[in-house]
Formats: structure tokens, C-alpha cells, sequence
């Protein structure tokens, strides 16, 4: 037997003792397989009509905030703030209508009610009396001068100052009651420190850093801090000193990290994350199709726009050679197809865009996109001098009609629109070049070359909404805030260089009176509209999901995806 | 060969001090000059262009990039491997948290890769040519060609939701354990087991293959059929005299994979949100993250070093053949 066995062959030649083995672990597998697969899922109860008390929601978040501390995240309609956002209430909530309303304060600061002096330098902050952080400590106005002085202080590397740092002196009459004096009139005051914006906790804070404050923060919102497992999840549970009546119903709330898309999806499927953030217009098909979850689709204000370079790289008063000319920035305008862009790539569920201010309450809403028009784009640029080439690129004493157009790589939406606009583009004559950069390529500063901000390529696209509630465009569109080499960190990506809109721009920021700015800035929007400044593209949706057995959510169109935690507080299981 | 042994150990281990500063440095200039750390305040309107002047001397990042390196090889030394740029968590205690995960996941993996790869390597080599091994290599093959990606997603797919949807008991999705129940050694293994098998099945098939060639090698060997003519048995002619000299390719790849457990599994951690290494590497290359990422760095470096040596000494021990330096 051994010399058969040393030929080396065994095929067909199982012993019985094989085939015992082999039948002895196929019935040990099957109830290994029991123990070691979970049940299958149970049938859902059905709806109840009053809040209940209890249960855990879990949101899927596909990336990890930096820091729970507010003051170090910085972008308040980023993932980073969503995640905090439970944990901290803010001085003045923003309401359905887009206006702040009481939160902390009890009444919100106008000229009316004398919350703000007539020459716009003096704000009295009413607070509610009894409040109290997630610890039991006492919350006071103390609290909200401390926060101003810790975030104007560098040494706390509070990442933006924003409209903390207009405040000349802050005195507390009483627990409740502050004297706020700026240094000069700041008309987005109210909407840059109080209307969605926390403070932070004086007893807490004094005695730490900011970046140890934000590993185990100490709020005052729904839900207070319990732990966060780095790169895994955030777990937050009542705040049993939250002020509203009734407080949360949920016990829990737990922040899910998973980075791959898919996989959030795949989760969101199979029920065990209740809620999924931020998904791209490109799924809301495929969500749609989920049963047991509700798509929830809101028009915000982050536009998608392509900025023209409209001064060169090295001098700010030197019009770039092609789109210095506002009657080629209306050529590349009217030649792109934009409405078709949307019906297909981002099928037909946002819109174009028209402004920066789309979707606010001053938007203006006389302005209609550009229409696509190709015949008059082409006639604009034989007007112009720009005749057709022998490739079809036409050219102008000897140069051709050539551009380079940036984003971010690696997004499939940003480029397959591209491709479209690159199409659209040729058709009237113009050759656009794509070269796009990874994300940390592409925001790199200007001193290092950064492809959005550095006027390197002729077009960039990018999107972003406003960074408050306040619709200051001047950031934006100003002359003076241009980024060049000495002062490098505007945010006039294309440099958009017109003294009648400089002026309508600096006039918006003078009056109080909101009647009067929504005016000025509708004269703004048009000039904007009219001089082809940018290129709006679309409406950047903001899609979340929302299992069906999550009931009170409601969100306001507003924060990009904070608006998803908008009122946590209120909600419950079914 | 203790004397020999103790000499090389001690060279190898001068040689690897300079070997790891190189590669810091070079890894150093190619983050940096690949990445600028202040993109990740991107288009933050928030921020005033006092902030943005303040961020960058504060970090010294308008200093020349060699300085630059010269100020962070000065901390490491010190013990201070750095802060991230974006968590502020310190380097150390990120890796430390991370590694555990890993280990978790990557040991598996080794173990199972082992477990299958070997037995069926050597039944391979033994049976060669049989309708089996047709069967198995033709699917070795073929693992070997899949991307875990792909892998990853259409596992999750199937035997998470589609399973779920037809009623049949289903494997969780992603993560460690399910965040409502809590950890638990039950959780963990039913979370373990399509991550585990998606990095399981490529290393699998790339073992199997490499060990029936190496073992089909020395079955053919002189010493193997006097073995055999002498009246060895079968099992200790494959096991005690075969298996043990087709091991040695197999050491090389053994201790050139053994980092892979340390440094994690950079695809499957993303597609499974496994809050591993590989993640932490990814999560923080896109933000240009320096002192995590050259953290990362100097950590795979000193172990993929440290393993080499190991594996070196296993073959002079396996084989006395093999002298060392």
C-alpha cells in the first residue's frame, strides 16, 4: 500500500476515513456558520403617531472631523461642523425662513428692539436666564465675551476670526446681559458671532488648549460628548441640562465614519445607519430606489461657477489676454450648454445657477442664466476679431483662442462636465486644455502655486457658498480682496476688477436697513450677471438619506450638510 | 556560527540607521513638495488673510524645505514625533491606536493565508495534474487577477444586502463591531470575515502558486526519490524533507510581506471602514498631513528593515548552506 501511495497519485482513491472527515466538518460547519453569521433581519413594527422616548440613530459620516472644537474647524457647511453641531447650541438659531430666531439669546439684536445702537457700533446680547453647560455648570453671557477673547487670541489657533475680531470691548452688566462695542460699523456682525454659532464654555476651556477641548468637548446642546474612538466613530448621548422642554428624545446619537461612498450605501441598505450625508447628485436614482428610507433633496445656496482669470498672475492691473475682454467671457458663457449639463450628468434634479446669492433671501430675482446660445457666441467673436483657424481654433494676430481650465481630479462629476464644456467650447471655435490636480494640489496658497487661487490656468472651477448667513459678496467679487504675492489670501479667485461693482459692494456693507442692501445688492448681482464676472454653473443639491423609522427630522435649506442636524432634539423612533 | 551570526545581526542593524534617515528624506521632500499642507483650509471663507500669515510661520513652513526636514528630524530624535496637522492628536498615540486594529486584521489574514495556502500548495505539488489541481491553480489564477476593490464592494453586496434582502443570515458591511450592541469578541469575528477574506483569497492564490512551484522543484530532487527508496514514509518525505526545503522561497515572502501587517491594507480598510493603519495613511495623504504620514513612514522603514534581517538569519538557520554577511 505504501508503494502505492509513494507513485504520488491519489486521485479517486478516498478511504472511508476521508469521507467520515469530510461529512464530520460539513456538520460542524453549519452550526459554526449559525453561531457565526447574524440573524437575518426582522420585519418592521408598525408607525406610531406620539414621540417616543429612547433608541440610538447612527449617521454615517464619509469623513472624520479634525476636531470637535468649533473655533478649529473653521467651514461652518463642512462634515466637521455637522458632527459637532449636536453637542453645541447656537447664540441664535436659524430658523425654516432663513432668518436668525432666540436660542441661547433671548430675543435676536435688531435696531428695533434696541439690540442694536442706530449707529450700528453698540449690541446688547440678552441671554436666558437658568442655562447650564452639559457638565451642570452655569452657561452666561461670561461665557460668550470669553469666547470672543479666546478666539482673537493667536495663541488659541482659532482657524477663523472673522467677525470676532470687529469687537473693540465686551462688559457683562449681569449674568445675562452683554455690551458689545465694535470697533466700526460691521453690518454681518449678528450673522457672523451669534446666528448659528456656538460659544465655548470659560470653565472648561480656560484651563486646557483648544485642540485638547476638541478630543473631549464640553457643550450645551441636545447631546453632550461621551466618547470617539479615532477613525471608527463619535457616540453622543442626552444632555440632560439641555434648555428646551422637552430635551432629546434619543438616547443616542453615534457619528459612523466610513470613507468609501459604496459602502456608506451599502450600510444605509441594510438599515444599519439610519441616516447617510452628502451623497452626489449622481445617486439620488439609485437612492430613490431604497425602500424603508426617504430621500431628502434640498437646493442650497453653494453654486458650482467656473472663475474666469481675469488679470494675470503677477500684476493685478494687467487684464489677461483673453478674458480681461468681457465680450469673450459672454462668448465661453453663451457657448456652454449648461441646462444640458444638468439633464444629463446630474440628471435633471438641480438647476443652472445664476448667482452667488441663488437660493438666499436676496437673491434677485429678475436674473435669469445666460441662455445657450452658440450662433451668437460665434458672432461675438468674429466681431471680436477671433476668426476660425485652419484647425477650426480660431486666432487673432497670430494667436490662438487656446485656454487651460482646473478643478480638483478624481471627481467624476467635475470632469465628465468638463468633457461637455470642453465639446460646447470647440463647437464655437475655442480649444480648452483640462488639467486638473488632486485636492491638496489644487488648494495649495497662492505662493506655492495653488491652481485655484494662483490665476496659473485661465479657468478654475470650484463651488462654495456663503460663510454665513450674511450675503456679503464683497469677499468674493471686491478689487481689493484680489490675491497677489504680498497679500496672498483673498478669496477674488479670478480677480474681478470693476470700480462700479467695488463701489455697490463696499455701499452694501454701510446700511443696517435690510431693504436697502437687498437693492444694493440686486444692482450688484445684475452688474455681475451683465459683465459675465464668473461663470455659474448649477445648484450644488444637498442630498441625505433618512430611514423611515427616524421620524421629527426636519431641515432648513441652509448649512449645506448641517442642515441634516438642524433639530436633533426633537427627534425619535418609530 | 553564533560569532557570525551575532557580527552580521549588529552590521545589519548600523547599516539600517542610515538607510532610514534616506529614506525620511526622501519621503520627506516628495510629501511636501507634493502636498501643501495649508490646502486644507481650501476655500475656507471663514479664514482672514492675518490667519493664513499666522498658520504658516507658526509652522514654519516658510522656511526652505531641508530646514524644514533638519527641524522635524531634531523633534524625532528628542522622542517628539509630531502633531497632526489636522487632528492635533499626537503622532504616537494616532499610531498606537491604529496598530491594534491592524494587527487584528492583517494577523488574520496572515494566519488564514497560511493555513489554506499551505496545505493546498503542497497537495497541488503532490497531485500535479490532477483534475483538482487544475481546478485549484486555474482559481488561483484568477484570485490572484481580482482588485480588492472590486472584490470588497461585491462582497459587501452580496452577503450583506443582497443576503439581507432575500431573508438568508447576513455579514455586517463594514466597521469592527455593530455600534449599537457594543464591542464583543462574537461581533468582532462576524465583522472579521469579509475583510479577512477579501485580502485572504489574493495572498492565497499568490502562496499556492509560489509554493507548488518551489515544492514541484524539490520533489524532483535526487535526495526526495532515494527517500522514498529507502521506504520513508509519504508523509515525512513531503513534510520533513520536501516541505522543508520548498519553505525557503516561501521565508522570502513571508518576511517580505510581514510589514503588509503593520502597515495595514490601504483598499480593504477604505471599503470596509476599518479604522486601521492603511486608513489612517489615506485619510491623511490627502491633506498633506506631514508628520502622520513620515510617522507611517519610519515606522514601515525600521519594521520592513527589522523583518528582512529576521528573514535573512531564517535561512542560514533553514539552511546551512547559506552562509551569512
Amino acid at each position: 500500500m505504501s508503494a502505492n501511495r509513494a507513485a504520488g497519485s491519489a486521485v479517486g482513491r478516498h478511504t472511508r476515513r476521508d469521507f467520515l472527515l469530510g461529512v464530520g466538518l460539513l456538520g460542524l460547519a453549519v452550526p459554526a456558520a449559525h453561531l457565526l453569521l447574524p440573524r437575518a433581519a426582522s420585519a418592521q413594527a408598525p408607525p406610531a403617531s406620539a414621540p417616543k422616548q429612547g433608541g440610538t440613530v447612527v449617521l454615517a459620516s464619509y469623513q472624520e472631523a479634525a476636531s470637535l472644537n468649533w473655533i478649529l474647524i473653521g467651514s461652518p457647511s463642512g462634515l466637521g461642523f455637522m458632527q459637532m453641531y449636536p453637542m453645541f447650541e447656537p447664540s441664535l438659531r436659524i430658523s425654516e425662513k432663513l432668518e436668525p430666531e432666540p436660542a441661547l439669546l433671548r430675543e435676536v439684536p435688531t435696531t428695533q428692539n434696541g439690540g442694536i445702537s442706530a449707529d450700528g457700533l453698540t449690541y446688547t446680547l440678552r441671554m436666558r436666564p437658568g442655562l447650564k453647560w452639559s457638565d451642570g455648570q452655569p452657561c452666561t453671557v461670561r461665557d460668550w465675551i470669553f469666547t470672543w477673547k479666546w478666539i482673537t487670541d493667536p495663541a488659541n489657533h482659532a482657524v477663523g476670526s472673522l467677525g470676532w475680531a470687529r469687537i473693540a470691548s465686551a462688559e457683562a452688566k449681569d449674568d445675562t446681559t452683554a455690551v458689545v462695542k465694535l470697533k466700526q460699523l460691521y453690518v454681518p456682525f449678528v450673522a457672523e458671532t451669534l446666528a448659528g454659532w456656538p460659544i465655548l464654555p470659560e470653565h472648561v476651556q480656560s484651563k486646557t488648549t483648544s485642540e485638547a477641548f476638541g478630543r473631549k468637548p464640553v457643550g450645551n446642546g441636545p447631546f453632550r460628548f461621551v466618547e470617539w474612538v479615532s477613525g471608527d466613530h463619535i457616540t453622543l448621548e442626552r444632555n440632560p441640562y439641555y434648555w428646551r422642554s422637552p430635551k432629546a428624545y434619543l438616547d443616542r446619537l453615534i457619528w459612523k465614519f466610513i470613507p468609501d461612498r459604496n459602502a456608506v450605501l451599502a450600510q444605509v441598505k441594510t438599515g444599519v445607519v439610519d441616516i447617510g450625508v452628502d451623497y452626489q447628485e449622481a445617486q439620488i436614482p439609485e437612492l430613490s430606489n431604497i425602500p424603508d428610507v426617504n430621500v431628502l433633496i434640498s437646493a442650497q445656496n453653494v453654486i458650482e461657477r467656473y472663475h474666469f482669470t481675469i488679470v494675470t498672475n503677477e500684476d493685478v492691473k494687467k487684464p489677461h489676454h483673453l478674458f480681461g475682454d468681457a465680450r469673450l467671457r459672454k462668448a465661453v458663457t453663451l457657448a456652454t450648454d449648461r441646462q444640458t449639463i444638468v439633464n444629463t450628468v446630474l440628471h435633471g434634479k438641480t438647476r443652472v445657477a445664476t448667482t452667488q446669492l441663488d437660493n438666499t433671501a436676496y437673491q434677485n430675482p429678475q436674473l435669469k442664466p445666460h441662455p445657450y446660445d452658440p450662433v451668437q457666441a460665434r458672432r461675438i467673436l468674429d466681431e471680436a476679431g477671433w476668426r476660425p483657424g485652419p484647425d477650426g481654433v480660431r486666432t487673432k494676430e497670430g494667436t490662438r483662442f487656446s485656454i487651460t481650465h482646473s478643478t480638483t481630479a478624481g471627481n467624476q462629476t467635475r470632469e465628465t462636465i468638463q468633457a461637455l464644456v470642453q465639446a460646447n467650447l470647440k463647437d464655437v471655435g475655442i480649444e480648452m486644455k483640462i488639467v486638473n490636480f488632486p485636492g491638496p494640489t489644487f488648494f495649495a496658497t497662492f505662493t506655492e502655486n495653488g491652481a485655484y487661487i494662483s490665476r496659473k490656468y485661465d479657468m478654475v472651477g470650484v463651488n462654495g457658498g456663503l460663510p454665513s448667513l450674511d450675503p456679503n459678496i464683497r469677499l468674493q467679487y471686491h478689487s481689493a480682496e484680489i490675491p497677489t504675492r504680498e497679500k496672498p489670501n483673498g478669496l477674488n479667485l479670478g480677480g474681478v476688477s470693476d470700480p462700479e461693482l467695488d463701489k455697490l459692494l463696499d455701499a452694501q456693507l454701510q446700511t443696517l436697513d435690510n431693504a436697502k442692501r437687498k437693492e444694493i445688492l440686486w444692482k450688484a448681482q445684475q452688474r455681475i450677471h451683465d459683465t459675465c464676472a464668473i461663470m455659474p454653473m448649477y445648484q450644488k443639491l444637498v442630498v441625505n438619506t433618512v430611514n423611515k423609522r427616524v421620524r421629527g427630522l426636519k431641515t432648513i435649506d441652509f448649512g449645506a450638510v448641517t442642515s441634516i442636524v438642524w433639530n436633533t432634539h426633537e427627534w425619535w423612533l418609530a | 556560527m553564533g560569532d557570525g551570526v551575532t557580527s552580521f545581526v549588529a552590521r545589519r542593524l548600523l547599516q539600517t540607521v542610515p538607510l532610514v534617515l534616506l529614506i525620511s528624506l526622501f519621503a520627506f521632500l516628495v510629501i511636501r513638495i507634493a502636498g501643501d499642507p495649508m490646502s486644507m483650509y481650501g476655500l475656507n471663507p471663514n479664514m482672514t488673510a492675518d490667519d493664513r500669515a499666522r498658520i504658516i510661520t507658526e509652522h514654519g513652513w516658510d522656511r526652505p524645505l531641508l530646514v524644514q526636514y533638519l527641524y522635524w528630524l531634531r523633534d524625532l530624535v528628542k522622542g517628539d514625533w509630531g502633531h497632526s496637522l489636522y487632528t492635533y492628536e499626537s503622532v504616537t498615540a494616532m499610531i498606537r491606536a491604529r496598530l491594534s486594529n491592524t494587527l487584528i486584521l492583517m494577523g488574520s489574514v496572515f494566519a488564514v493565508t497560511l493555513l489554506v495556502s499551505i496545505p493546498l500548495g503542497i497537495y497541488t505539488a503532490t497531485h500535479q495534474s490532477s483534475r483538482l489541481d487544475h481546478l485549484i491553480t486555474g482559481s488561483a489564477f484568477f484570485a490572484y487577477s481580482l482588485p480588492t476593490f472590486w472584490l470588497g464592494l461585491i462582497c459587501i453586496m452580496m452577503f450583506s444586502v443582497k443576503f439581507q434582502q432575500w431573508g438568508f443570515p447576513s455579514l455586517p458591511a463594514g466597521g469592527m463591531y455593530s455600534l449599537r450592541d457594543g464591542p464583543s469578541t462574537l461581533g468582532l469575528l462576524q465583522h472579521l470575515v469579509l475583510p479577512c477574506f477579501v485580502l485572504s483569497i489574493v495572498s492565497v492564490a499568490s502562496y499556492i502558486r509560489h509554493l507548488r512551484a518551489s515544492m514541484l522543484d524539490v520533489l524532483h530532487q535526487d535526495y526526495v526519490r532515494t527517500a522514498r527508496a529507502k521506504g520513508v514514509s509519504d508523509r515525512e518525505v513531503i513534510w520533513k524533507h520536501a516541505f522543508k526545503n520548498a519553505a525557503l522561497p516561501l521565508v522570502t515572502l513571508i518576511s517580505l510581506n510581514i510589514p503588509r501587517i503593520f502597515s495595514g491594507a490601504l483598499i480593504t480598510e477604505q471599503v470596509f471602514a476599518w479604522p486601521g493603519m492603511g486608513r489612517l495613511f489615506v485619510d491623511h495623504a490627502t491633506r498633506a498631513d506631514y508628520p502622520v504620514l513620515m510617522g507611517l513612514v519610519i515606522s514601515v522603514s525600521v519594521l520592513v528593515a527589522i523583518f528582512n534581517l529576521l528573514a535573512d538569519v531564517a535561512y542560514a538557520y533553514l539552511d546551512p548552506r547559506i552562509r551569512l554577511g
